[in-house]
């Protein structure tokens, strides 16, 4: 979620997260060991349990970290709560319910008509039985067409949850291998 | 009606008339480059107190013809050419607002990327090649210039009124920022880069985009 991240957050200051080395994200709910270096937004992630990093800028390439959403919470930050609300996490949700999360709460906060879940299928995630999901979507006003990946598991009635979104153009096949090497390194602190 | 990240980066880089200009390192412009020209990403209009932007199709219309002429007249000792105009193009016209856009509040704002201490190498990608056809070189240019509307012009005056009792807000005159981005069309990288913000001139007028390019390309060719 890219420039609402922006537009969200502010313009927090950038650490450097270099490769190599576990990290903790999301307050502390998961660890990752990157394979390259990013800079992690250290102001307010989009949402209260949430972290981003990036390699070009917020724009180009958005890793998100969404860190043991409850039951009744949002991914995001509530934008309109009294128009326009937010859908909530369901501790019950199947992976299909998920990703119709991920994309109504995309929906609501970016006002965006143009989301397209493109593929959904098994695929552990911190040796947990959890989920893959591809889609694409175009935020209003901002005319590029935008590619992620989301990867996530529910553990505990908890939904632990990496988004990367990208540029189609260029932007997102290139990085797509970093991204998956965080993935596939995350490691649940339950 | 939107509001934009741009309106973030020119906020971020303020409001006096300025440029700044980053280039890849090793960049020199041969004497007799072919240089390709798409389209001029251009929209003027009026900004509300919201920082909510409206364009103005006419006022639009003739600042990009007036630009377009203003960068042949400014580039007509070297071999240009017009790129076509394709949808494609226009995808590769909003990823270059797009990465100049994180060029101006990354690299020139207040919030740098560690990653990019020392570095300047953004690109559009080796596939924009193909959409360009002909040339060495690309220059991309995308200008906003949008004027306050009334409401916004009355804030400022509150806002003065409120800084003698200590209580500042001025949202100021308009949002004016422009991008000009040259392209290497071997690579995509961007190997020369200028930002301006705040206002010359009305683009919309040949004596405002004359004063615009020549502002905005003046470092071009490392002449400073």
């Amino acid at each position: 979620m890219p420039i609402l991240a922006l537009l969200l957050t502010g313009c927090g200051d950038y650490v450097l997260v270099p490769p190599g080395r576990a990290v903790g994200v999301a307050k502390a709910a998961m660890t990752v060991t990157p394979d390259r270096a990013w800079n992690r937004n250290g102001g307010l992630g989009p949402g209260k349990r949430a972290e981003s990093w990036t390699r070009d800028g917020a724009m180009l390439n958005d890793l998100t970290f969404y860190g043991g959403i409850a039951d009744g919470e949002t991914l995001f930050r509530e934008v309109d709560k009294r128009e326009a609300p937010l859908p909530r996490f369901a501790a019950g949700m199947s992976a299909p319910e998920i990703a119709e999360l991920l994309e109504r709460s995309y929906r609501v906060a970016t006002g965006t008509t143009l989301f397209a879940l493109d593929a959904l299928a098994p695929m552990p995630l911190a040796g947990q039985a959890g989920f893959v999901m591809r889609y694409r979507y175009t935020l209003p006003g901002d005319d590029v067409a935008r590619r992620g990946e989301a990867r996530g598991v529910v553990v505990g009635g908890r939904l632990y949850l990496l988004t990367y979104e990208a540029p189609a153009i260029h932007y997102f096949e290139r990085d797509l291998a970093a991204f998956r090497a965080v993935a596939d390194s995350a490691r649940l602190n339950t | 009606m939107r509001m934009m990240a741009w309106v973030l980066a020119a906020a971020a880089l303020g409001g006096c008339t300025s440029t700044r200009e980053m280039t890849a390192p090793g960049y020199r412009l041969p004497p007799s480059v072919a240089i390709a020209l798409p389209r001029a990403d251009v929209e003027v209009g009026r900004i509300s107190i919201g920082g909510v932007a409206q364009a103005d199709a006419e006022r639009t219309a003739r600042a990009r013809a007036e630009i377009a002429r203003a960068v042949s007249v400014y580039l007509r000792h070297d071999r240009v050419s017009a790129a076509p105009d394709t949808p494609r193009l226009a995808e590769y016209e909003a990823l270059h607002r797009t990465v100049a856009t994180a060029i101006a509040l990354h690299k020139y704002g207040e919030v740098p990327l560690p990653t990019k201490h020392g570095r300047f190498d953004w690109t559009l990608g080796p596939g924009v090649r193909s959409v360009i056809g002909a040339g060495d070189h690309a220059l991309f240019l995308t200008v906003r210039s949008y004027e306050s509307d009334d409401g916004r012009k009355a804030m400022a005056v509150a806002g003065a009124i409120g800084c003698v009792v200590g209580l500042c807000l001025l949202p100021g005159g308009g949002e004016h920022i422009a991008y000009a981005s040259l392209v290497d069309l071997k690579s995509g990288d961007i190997v020369w880069f200028n930002v301006m913000t705040g206002g010359v001139g009305d683009p919309a007028t040949p004596a405002g985009a004359e004063a615009l390019v020549a502002k905005l390309l003046g470092t071009m060719r490392g002449a400073k």
